[in-house]
């Protein structure tokens, strides 16, 4: 199954104009499209070989599925994910001509053998919580501090600098790097992917 | 590669950028509406900004749910207007402070005796104007008489909690069934049920007096003590540190259950509002819950004893009855 749509549309969206944004596109896209990302980030790794531009590749598939369902949301958010991200993925193959065409064309066995149960859809919340406290304990001591502090014990920047010794500066790149990691750790790995318990 | 088929090497720097964003927006005490300013122009400035903020924002959003089930703190974001603000500034945000679904109330000058409700369903965050806190539950009532020289709290019904800014010219105290609590610095809740109250103390000290008792018999209350009091008894026992957080995931909109009876658990889901779970049968002293639900999930909570339990779900005249 080769793709032969025409590379008409193969524009970098970030290089395109104004960027028009919708409230329903953004809460749409976090409940629907977020909690496959696991399932894609294993896609991905299993489709290509350059590892260090998955997550370059993974921003793509985002900003491509954005902007598709401006147009209208689609019936099922996975399908359309993963249509998007193969389509990529061939017209990236076929220029660097380094991974043949056949790599993806298991993507629907793949696909539907990934499971993917979005957090907000699992009524139980015990999985979810051991997770984002599993998630938060293997960030790095520092950071993990200072996320903690901030969001657990709900201090200020001065007091968890105060707290941490350190600079408020420090706090801060503590903080976005918690955000970060979080986010690969709780939307790009599998859920089972624990490493303790 | 060649050169064009090199993603843009900025993936990793928007990301950063994002994660700082998403960082400082929930730090609301420096957070201004030029940084919001600034921040609606960095997102309207490519698409790749937007959905790596969306992302890292959605991830700190996940987490809240962690911080209901640790101590008591400041109110987190999405309520961060909430937050202790300097007294200055509480005036100007005010005024602009859009809070969705919570609501949030500057008592500046509180009137004598001014009473505060909230419906089954709802909750309610006060601040005092000496920066005490006190957040309501669902179906609560308490009566405020704040004046120069007291600040007297009586909770008519339901359940509160407590953050108290300590002021020996200017005691605080809560009135409740016939006892007094009186703070001595501290942090806690107050749960009303028909012929008894609970007062759990999370920090901090505060004196249980009965009213109608001799000073001597006042109880000092440490952290981690829960004190059950009817009118004639008074029992403390001390609970661990999380058992006490967990009463409080209601701030969160959560409900944290363990081993709970299934009828406990139910009755619990009714003090929420929203659907009525009715039990029938003798099926609710054998089942027992764990975990953590939303405040707002009795369906889900009754779809989820169909599936574990085998409890059949019927739905009438806006109840759920459970049945085996």
């Amino acid at each position: 199954m080769t793709n032969t749509e025409p590379d008409l549309d193969d524009v970098d969206p970030r290089i395109q104009g104004a960027v028009i944004a919708a409230p329903d596109v953004d809460a749409w896209f976090v409940r629907e499209v977020l909690p496959l990302e696991a399932a894609l980030m294993q896609y991905l790794q299993h489709n290509w070989r350059n590892k260090s531009d998955i997550a370059d590749l993974r921003q793509d598939i985002y900003m491509r599925v954005y902007e598709s369902a401006l147009q209208g949301l689609p019936e099922s958010p996975k399908a359309f994910v993963f249509t998007i991200a193969r389509n990529l993925l061939i017209r990236r193959m076929r220029r660097e001509q380094i991974i043949p065409f056949e790599a993806v064309s298991d993507f629907d066995a793949l696909g539907t053998a990934i499971e993917t149960p979005g957090p907000e859809n699992t009524a139980i919340a015990r999985d979810e919580l051991r997770r984002l406290q599993q998630a938060v304990d293997r960030l790095p001591p520092r950071t993990r501090e200072a996320f903690v502090m901030q969001q657990i014990e709900g201090l200020s920047r001065r007091e968890i600098a105060e707290r941490m010794g350190v600079s408020e500066l420090t706090v801060k790149t503590h903080l976005r790097d918690a955000g970060r990691l979080l986010a690969d750790m709780l939307y790009g790995e599998q859920p089972d992917n624990r490493r303790s318990s | 590669m060649s050169a064009e088929d090199v993603l843009p090497p900025d993936t990793m720097e928007i990301e950063k950028r994002a994660a700082e964003w998403v960082a400082d927006r929930r730090n609301a005490e420096d957070w201004t509406a030029e940084r919001q300013t600034e921040l609606d122009a960095w997102l309207a400035r490519s698409l790749a900004h937007r959905i790596a903020y969306l992302r890292i924002d959605a991830t700190w959003n996940r987490t809240d749910r962690l911080a209901a089930l640790r101590r008591p703190m400041r109110a987190q974001t999405p309520r961060e207007h909430q937050r202790k603000l300097p007294r200055a500034r509480i005036a100007a945000v005010f005024g602009l402070a859009v809070v969705s679904g919570i609501f949030a109330t500057n008592y500046m000058l509180a009137p004598k005796g001014k009473l505060v409700e909230t419906p089954k369903g709802g909750q309610e965050r006060l601040t005092l104007v000496d920066g005490s806190h006190i957040e309501l539950n669902t179906d609560t009532a308490i009566r405020i008489d704040y004046s120069e020289n007291k600040r007297a709290i009586t909770l008519l019904r339901g359940e509160a909690y407590f953050q108290v800014r300590h002021d020996a010219a200017r005691p605080f105290s809560v009135a409740v069934t016939g006892h007094r609590i009186v703070d001595l610095g501290t942090k806690f809740v107050v749960r009303m049920a028909p012929k008894s109250f609970q007062v759990a103390l999370l920090e901090g000290s505060a004196r249980l007096e009965n009213e109608n008792g001799a000073q001597g018999r006042a109880i000092v209350l440490s952290p981690g003590d829960v004190a059950v009091a009817t009118a004639t008894a008074t029992k403390v026992t001390r609970r661990p540190e999380h058992e006490l957080t967990e009463r409080l995931a209601w701030q969160h909109g959560a409900i944290v259950f363990h081993n709970q009876r299934l009828a406990d658990a139910v009755a619990e889901f009714n003090r929420y509002g929203g659907p009525r779970l009715v039990l029938s049968g003798d099926i609710a002293t054998r089942l027992k819950i764990n975990g953590t639900f939303r405040t707002d999930g009795a369906a889900d909570f009754a779809a989820l004893t169909h599936e574990i339990f085998g409890l059949q779900i019927q739905r009438r005249d806006g109840a759920i009855f459970l049945t085996r």
